[in-house]
Order: C-alpha cells, then structure tokens, then sequence
C-alpha cells in the first residue's frame, strides 16, 4: 500500500487568482472607458505600454509564484491606492470615478488575501513550482492588463507630452 | 420664481432679544471654512481670500464673498454660484439697509466670443437671498434671457424694499451711452417697476431717503415711489455727486463736485459746505447716524462721521482681520444704533488634516494583515526562516 500524497495540487490555479487577474483587467478598461488613453506622443505611448507590459508581467511572474518581494511590492502598492482612495472619496465629492477606482482596489485586495489562503499559495511558498503552462492564460492577462496601463492618461494629469511611465 | 439655493443650510440662528448691529471690526471668515447661508440678519458682505482644498494636497487661494451676521458679527462665506474674479465690474453684490436681503448678479453663460466676466459680459440676471429663509429667488428681464450690466452699483432703496438695477438690452446700440434702463425689483414679490426708460446720458447716481427711490443726475435730483410711480424733482445750484435725506426728511445732504459736503434742513436749504478730510477722498454717502450725523466712506475701511451742525468729523475704522480686499459693503440701517464688538474670529486649518490620519491608519491596517496572511501561509506550509548566523552555530555546536 502506497502513501498517499497529501499535498495540495499545483497544477491548477485557484479561483481567488483568476478573480484578482479578471479585476485587475476590467479595472484597467473601467480607468480607460472613464480617462481615455493618454495624450502624451504616440512614441511614448508605445514606449509606456512595453515598459508596462514588462513590468506587469514579471510582478504577476512573482505574484502567482508566491516570491515574497513581488508579493509585498503588489500588496503595499495595492493598499497604498485603497488608504489614498478611501481619504480622496472622504474629503472630496462621491464621483462615480472614485467609488469605481475604491471599489476594484478593495475587491482586488481581498482577492489577493483569499489567494495567500490558498493550498497553491501554500505550495509556493513551500518550494513547488507550478508548471508554466498552468501559469501562461493568467500571465496573458496581465500582459493584456499591462497593455491597458500602458495606455490610459494617468490619474494626474501631466503637462508634458514627452512621458515615459509605467501605468499600473 | 422660488428656487432652491443649493446651498446647505443650518438651523435659523435669528435671536430676537439681540439687536442687529454693524461690528465695529468687519473680519474674514476662517482662511479654511465652509460656506453659509445666512439665516440671520447680515451687517456686512466683502470680499476675501479663501483657501479650498484641491485634491489630497494641494490647495487653491481665492477671492471669495464672505457675509457678516448683524448678531454677532461673526462671518462666514457666501456661496453666490460666481467668483468676485469671473466679475470684471465693480461690486456684484449688495446688502440692504435691514440687512434682510443679499443680492447678487448672475453672470451668463457665456456664447462663442463672450468671455465670462469680461468688460460687457452679459448677465442672467440678480438673485436675492431673504435671510429670514435663506431661500434664494432668481430675478430675469421679461422676454431676454441676457441683458449687458452697466457700471452702476447693485443696490437697494433705502427702505429695502426694491433692489436697484441698471441693464442695458441686447436689442439696444452697443456702444451707446443711453440705453440703460433704471429698474427697481420688489425685493418680497420679484416684480420690476422701471424708474428710466433708455434715452437718459449715462447712468444714474443713487441716493438714499426714508422711503422710495432716490438718484442723482447733474443737477437734479430725483425721488421716485417705484410702486405708485409718483416722482419728484429737485434741482440744486451744483452737479451732484451724491445725495441723501434725513431720516424723517429732517435734512438733506448732498456732496458736491469740489468734494465738499453741503447740508441744510430742506434741499433748497442746504447750502451749508463742510470741508472733509484731505487725506483720502470721500466716495460713498453711506448713512445718517441720526438727523445730523452724516457717515461718509472712501472706499477704504474707515468712515467719517460728519456733525452737520458744527462740521466736526470723526474717523472709524472698520478693518478687521483676514486677507480683504475691497470696502466691504454695509447695512446702512445699523449705523443709526451702536457699533459692537464682533465675536473674536476663530482660526481654521485644513480639513483634510484627520482624513490623512485615518488614510495613515488604514493602510498600516493592510500592511499588517497582509504580513499575518503571508506568515499564516508559511506556517502551514511549514517553510522555516532562515536562522540567524548564531543560531546556527548553537544548533551545530
């Protein structure tokens, strides 16, 4: 009689990670639909959006390996927009933008809290790798997030139209 | 038509032991605080700067009406749906003499080349605000939506009855200099009652008696019941620049070209100059104090109280604290009582202040839970931490 292996799968993503990649990106579209794209000149949009691209797509890399910088960088930056949100909604008036932009962060930070819940996390964390071809449809994801980011005007307006940035 | 102010307003604060009353300094309101309605009578309307919050950080400074209560002297901002700097001309607001009504011009939207604000922009029309209710009723010319505004003051009779306007329509020559209409709205009922039809060069000087409408144009002066439609005409041996009966018609005033003022019992009596202080000069016939004390402004905060019977001139000085700019104008009702002292202003900062704390707090609440969600992770997945360097050589030793 062989033992059995107790240990949870890997080679299947938890629901809470497809939940946090789906509102990453429908966040990206609702900022698109509600700034537009971003008015800085068409080569530094092009150069933003690979910039972004990049950059999104190796924190998700990090994100759904469970690499704790990654991780930490994701949850800081995460909570960061959630505190800077809810004073915004506090102080000034209760705009559809704001509600909006508080809404997805909270609901992408619980997300990413029942992720670390979960036995795929735990196995992460343990030392497994998880296949990646398990990983590649929610890296896409990012990388469609990351195009998004890349293109949207940014929150603050910029006066110059020469502007590199990453826009997460 | 009624219409709502859009503005919040408190609880009616009018206490009817305490007498309104002009303060004897006008300050403005909190650099930081919110705006008001006044349900209360009103001594006093300037113009200040207020700082606004804009965004999480930053701030923006700017020119604002501010109102001051005849109870307490205490001020607070106005909200008139315009900014003193979307308004090129002089004054825009008025105050009347109960200190009952607020009225204010209602700039147009502004059409193709029209610049908002700009030397001739057009206007909507006047809004008055009854501080017994704080409701606000929006006046218009029948039959145009946008008139040209002149550069008469906004005022009301001295009986606070009528607001007095001075428009020019847009079918009239633009460049004309008689095409304005004297108008006095009924303050209680919104109705117009015209007091000059267009044809009359340039624009009438208003005045001030017990009851009616009074105003200047050369040598004549007019005194006109805008209900009746009952008119009277004096004609003085001098251009006047601004004229004034007593309280009761017990005497008549008026300030000559050469600055001078001239007083007597009745309008043919009054021939009697008093020279005024050199040092600035005198603009506005403000208010009797009784039958034989004059206030006279210059345009600055201090007044002189002229003595018509033996010419002595006090000075008083209004200024207050808080970055005002202009004379503020005044209930001219309050100068027959007592000035008194207003309340001491309480300083304001910005609002946003705690708001940053709980946002502060907040996310150090993330941090926190994340960093036990991150620990509960490892532990079930039995990942160790690295041990420290001496840890490790107890554990080898």
């Amino acid at each position: 009689m062989t033992a059995l292996d107790t240990r949870p799968a890997i080679d299947r993503l938890p629901t809470a990670a497809w939940a946090m990649a789906w509102l990453f990106l429908a966040g990206q579209v609702c900022a698109l639909v509600v700034r537009g794209p971003s008015s800085s000149g068409a080569p530094w949009i092009l150069a933003s959006i690979a910039l972004t691209v990049v950059v999104v797509r190796w924190v998700a890399d990090g994100v759904l390996r469970g690499r704790t910088v990654r991780l930490v960088a994701v949850w800081v930056l995460i909570s960061a927009a959630a505190s800077v949100q809810l004073v915004d909604l506090l102080i000034g008036p209760a705009d559809v933008e704001r509600v909006l932009s508080l809404g997805f962060s909270a609901a992408q930070l619980a997300a990413l809290a029942a992720y670390c819940s979960t036995g795929y996390f735990q196995a992460c964390r343990a030392g497994r790798a998880a296949p990646r071809s398990v990983l590649a449809p929610l890296l896409l994801i990012a990388v469609a997030s990351g195009f998004l980011g890349g293109l949207t005007e940014p929150a603050a307006p910029v006066s110059s139209s020469t502007v590199l940035r990453v826009g997460l | 038509m009624l219409v709502g102010s859009g503005l919040s307003a408190p609880a009616a604060v009018a206490d009817a032991e305490v007498e309104p009353r002009l303060p004897s300094a006008v300050n403005a309101p909190g650099a930081w605080s919110e705006p008001r309605v006044p349900r209360e009578p009103v001594a006093a309307l300037g113009v200040a700067t207020r700082t606004m919050p804009v965004g999480l950080r930053d701030s923006r400074d700017r020119l604002a009406f501010f109102w001051t209560s005849a109870l307490d002297g205490r001020s607070s901002w106005l909200d008139a749906g315009f900014w003193p700097n979307d308004w090129s001309l002089e004054g825009g607001v008025a105050v009347s003499p109960d200190g009952r009504w607020l009225a204010w011009v209602r700039p147009a939207k502004a059409r193709g080349r029209e610049g908002l604000g700009g030397l001739g922009a057009p206007l909507a029309g006047w809004s008055v605000l009854d501080t017994t209710t704080g409701r606000v009723r929006d006046l218009a010319v029948p039959g145009f939506d946008r008139v040209r505004p002149t550069f008469s003051d906004l005022a009301f009779s001295r009986d606070s009855r009528y607001l007095l306007t001075s428009y020019e329509t847009p079918d009239r020559p633009r460049n004309g200099n008689r095409g304005h209409r004297f108008v006095a709205w009924d303050a209680a009922d919104g109705s117009p009652h015209v007091l000059e039809e267009p044809g009359h060069y340039w624009l009438p000087t208003l005045g001030y008696a017990d009851s009616g409408v009074v105003w200047s144009r050369g040598h004549r002066v007019f005194r006109a019941d805008p209900a009746t439609g009952d008119r009277a005409t004096v004609t003085l041996p001098r251009k006047v620049s601004l004229a004034s009966f007593a309280p009761g018609d017990a005497g008549f005033a008026y300030l000559g070209p050469d600055d001078r003022l001239y007083v007597g019992a009745t309008s043919a009596a009054a021939t009697r100059a008093i020279g005024l202080p050199d040092s600035s000069p005198v603009g506005e016939f403000l208010a009797w104090r009784d039958a034989t004390h004059v206030v006279l402004g210059n345009y600055r905060r201090e007044v002189y109280v002229v003595d018509t019977t033996d010419g002595g001139v006090e000075t008083i000085d209004l200024a207050g604290s808080g970055d005002q700019v202009n004379t503020p104008v005044l209930a001219l009702d309050l100068w027959a009582e007592p000035l008194r002292d207003p309340v001491a202003p309480v300083g304001t900062s910005d609002p946003r202040r705690p708001w940053r704390w709980v946002g502060l707090g907040v996310f150090v609440g993330l941090l926190a839970g994340g960093a036990v969600l991150l620990r509960r992770a490892d532990r079930t997945a039995g990942r160790r931490r690295p041990q420290p360097a001496a840890e490790r050589r107890r554990v080898r030793a």
